[in-house]
């Protein structure tokens, strides 16, 4: 291998999964909103290149949220025309469906711009259909998510319906791991990450 | 209560805590733990373990008179500061410090345009401003100058030159301390100095000469510890009116040496900007069983072996990508010439056309581009295509760079393939070979960069990667190559192999920072260079 580009570009021809539509046709849209009030989300980010994130980036947009699907899954377009101006403004949340990279990317510009992520969903594909999912964030939507999602519901609708609608003002946040086998696989070892990231509290 | 600066008291602590608050606003200063991991290095290899370098606070001043008084302040109370630009140093030790338990200043805040002449072909900026901020202005008033950017846009001008930070378009540009043209620094004892042409008050040409009058001070401040930079000038390049780009195979692994040669001179005489190096036949091991066991057998292949492969296969052994930038009919003109040149010298080279572009851009055609900062263009895509793989296993947790310095020939491309590769072999890591080509971002020599890979999980990892540095370290200086940048935590292995009479460089720095830096309260430890009381006692 040689430079850096390579290095990092490597493998991910194996992992990249093409669109499949009807993956999601089990119309799991739980309707997740806690009790408390939620976190009003400037925009909603996702990586459209998979089924997965084109399920996600749906809910978002039928729960009439603005959205945005990252041009091959980089945040670039997004910061520069978008989210730095707005940021400069008033620094407002935002949600997503993505990988490690754009997370880790906007995580960064929000420390840089006081938030914080205050939601995370890991979902870490073990192969064989099995998917571990481990969220931290504010405790009552966890626990509303970490309920329904092992109950065969589309762990993807959940979790957009979750991170959207996600609990505000949480100072503590609780740790949850659950696993779903079979619905809405992933690609075998693929990680995919739902956050929410807001001004700190 | 945070990690202590050892040697400092919690008294001492707390009281240039009050000081800083006092210069800076309680806001602007950082003790909680959350704020303060903020400032953790998100690919360090020691990750959780005690050996992690952390910060004990971060304070983030907004004016030059306010890191003044920080600096005043931690000389006081013998505070190790550690200055950060924007700390997005991620491979190369973030925005951690060298010596735990420094507090971080971070300059973050300070984030003014304070000057770009796209007449004379500079910017003078503060060490907040990023790559993506210099381009948004320069596009807003539309100047007709290009930046030159890492691969990530998120860095600063000031914090990426200041760790001799490289980028994509010409040689000149490229290197980004190379470029920078004027300083203003605050020392150590709180004084504000200008370098080059800016000593003179009122001078009318600090961004234009870098020199002034006397010795050339400012590469104490790259990689060094010796003062804060609040201030700097970086000369920029005229938009041209076209780019093109074109590639150039060839097929025998011995190629690789004339090869280089051509592109040496096109590249020094001002016809291309960075040459991309790379090899189809390297490529082709995905899809080569019989190539992937040549290439795994005992020994490893012979260079002949691999060129019957090669001839078989019609696998070019090399291809480099030359770019050419500047009016239309001479991009045109300067390609043509290039294949002459090659074609006429390299039996069996091989020619095609790559991109082709015209400046001004639309944000269409901008956003179509796609290695956009070969075009000056700051982006964040080097993010978006790291994925799990045999070379990369944890690629969410990051890597090392293990990045030395080699002469810009062929023959040194295929020694230290060789020498690198069997030292990532013994220690079962995936990455180099034979196939590895160098990176080219430096004007004048090349770099054998390689990742390699940590794990917050899988501690083995970081002790495989770590063990596999410091020996790549030593046989790399056995060759006569050494690291043109560090991790933190390889910094003093690093500084170690630049040993020449007994270490006589490191013997020279120590001897300023004693004099200039008597508290050794900037840095400490950046570049191998240690205040005396850190020294544990070495001479050198
Ligand atoms: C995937 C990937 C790709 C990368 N590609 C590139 C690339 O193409 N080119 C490249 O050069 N790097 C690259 N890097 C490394 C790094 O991310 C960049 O160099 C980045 O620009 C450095 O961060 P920064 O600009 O925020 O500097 P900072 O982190 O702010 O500064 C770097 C260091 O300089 C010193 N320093 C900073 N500011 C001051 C100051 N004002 N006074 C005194 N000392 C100071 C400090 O020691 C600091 O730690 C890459 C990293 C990754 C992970």
């Amino acid at each position: 291998m040689t430079n850096r580009r390579e290095f990092l570009q490597i493998g991910l021809a194996a992992t990249a999964l093409p669109a499949a539509g009807g993956l999601f046709s089990s119309g799991a849209e739980a309707t997740v909103a806690p009790s408390v009030p939620t976190i009003p989300l400037y925009k909603v980010l996702f990586d459209d290149r998979f089924a997965q994130g084109k399920a996600f980036g749906d809910v978002a947009s039928n729960l009439g949220l603005a959205c945005h699907a990252m041009q091959a899954g980089d945040v670039t377009d997004f910061w520069y025309h978008d989210l730095d101006l707005a940021w400069r403004a008033e620094p407002k949340p935002i949600a997503g469906f993505t990988r490690h990279g754009p997370l880790f990317v906007l995580e960064h510009f929000g420390w840089d711009r006081g938030l914080r992520v205050v939601f995370r969903a890991e979902h870490h594909s073990l192969g064989g259909g099995v998917i571990e999912h481990r969220l931290s964030g504010p405790a009552e939507s966890l626990s509303t998510a970490a309920a329904l999602i092992p109950a065969g519901n589309d762990w993807v609708r959940l979790m957009a319906a979750t991170v959207t609608q996600c609990a505000a003002g949480c100072s503590q946040p609780a740790e949850r791991t659950v696993v779903t086998r079979g619905a809405a696989s992933l690609p075998d070892d693929e990680t995919f990450y739902s956050w929410v990231i807001a001004p700190k509290a | 209560m945070a990690t202590l600066p050892a040697g400092v008291s919690a008294a001492d602590f707390n009281a240039a805590i009050t000081k800083f608050k006092a210069a800076v606003g309680e806001k602007h200063v950082f003790t909680s733990d959350e704020d303060v991991a903020l400032y953790r290095d998100a690919y360090s290899p020691m990750w959780g373990t005690p050996q992690e370098l952390l910060a004990s606070a971060a304070v983030a001043p907004d004016t030059v008179e306010q890191v003044q008084a920080i600096v005043r302040a931690a000389n006081e109370h013998k505070i190790p500061l550690y200055p950060i630009s924007t700390g997005k140093n991620v491979g190369y030790g973030g925005s951690a410090p060298n010596l735990h338990g420094s507090v971080v200043l971070d300059l973050k805040r300070m984030n003014r345009i304070l000057e770009v002449d796209d007449r004379r072909g500079f910017a003078l900026v503060e060490p907040g401003v990023a790559y993506f901020d210099l381009y948004r202005h320069i596009q807003e008033k539309k100047l007709k100058v290009w930046i030159d950017c890492p691969d990530p846009g998120w860095g600063s001008l000031i914090g990426n030159s200041l760790d001799h930070g490289v980028g994509y378009t010409f040689g000149a540009f490229r290197d980004h301390f190379g470029s920078h043209c004027g300083m203003e620094v605050v020392l150590p004892n709180g004084e504000i100095m200008r370098t080059g042409m800016g000593a003179l008050p009122g001078a009318k040409s600090w961004q234009d000469y870098k020199y002034g009058f006397g010795p050339y001070v400012d590469g104490l401040f790259g990689q060094g510890n010796f003062g804060i930079v609040t201030k700097m000038g970086f000369w920029l390049m005229p938009e041209p009116e076209a780019y093109q780009s074109g590639y150039v195979s060839v097929p025998k692994r011995h190629d690789i040496i004339a090869l280089v040669d051509h592109v040496n001179y096109l590249e020094h005489i001002g016809l291309i900007g960075q040459p991309n190096y790379s090899s189809p036949l390297g490529r082709a091991q995905r899809n080569e069983p019989d190539l992937r066991a040549l290439v795994g057998k005992a020994g490893g292949p012979s260079d002949e072996e691999l060129d019957r492969f090669g001839a078989a296969k019609g696998i070019p052994s090399w291809e480099v990508e030359l770019q050419f930038y500047g009016p239309a009919k001479t991009v045109a003109a300067n390609w043509e010439y290039a294949r002459e040149r090659i074609g006429a010298s390299i039996p069996g080279s091989t020619f095609r056309d790559g991109h082709s572009y015209r400046f001004p851009m639309t944000d269409e055609q901008k956003a179509a581009v796609e290695h956009k900062v070969a075009v000056g263009i700051p982006a964040m895509s080097i993010f978006s295509i790291g994925a799990r793989s045999e070379l990369n296993p944890s690629p969410t947790d990051g890597h090392l760079w293990f990045a030395p310095i080699i002469p810009k020939t062929g023959e040194a491309i295929l020694e230290s393939q060789r020498a690198f590769a069997k030292v990532y072999q013994e220690f079962g890591l995936n990455v180099g070979g034979i196939f590895q080509t160098p990176a080219t971002w430096i004007y004048r020599a090349f770099v054998m960069i390689v990742g390699m890979p940590v794990s917050r999980s899988n501690k083995e990892i970081n002790a495989k990667s770590m063990a596999a540095f410091k020996r790549v370290v030593e046989v790399a200086a056995e060759h006569g190559w050494a690291e043109y940048r560090s991790p933190p935590a390889f910094a003093d292995l690093v500084a170690d192999s630049y040993s020449y009479n007994d270490h006589a460089l490191r013997r020279f720095n120590e001897q300023l920072k004693d004099a200039v830096d008597p508290n050794g309260i900037i840095a400490a430890g950046r570049g191998g260079i240690w205040p005396r009381h850190l020294r544990g006692g070495r001479k050198a």
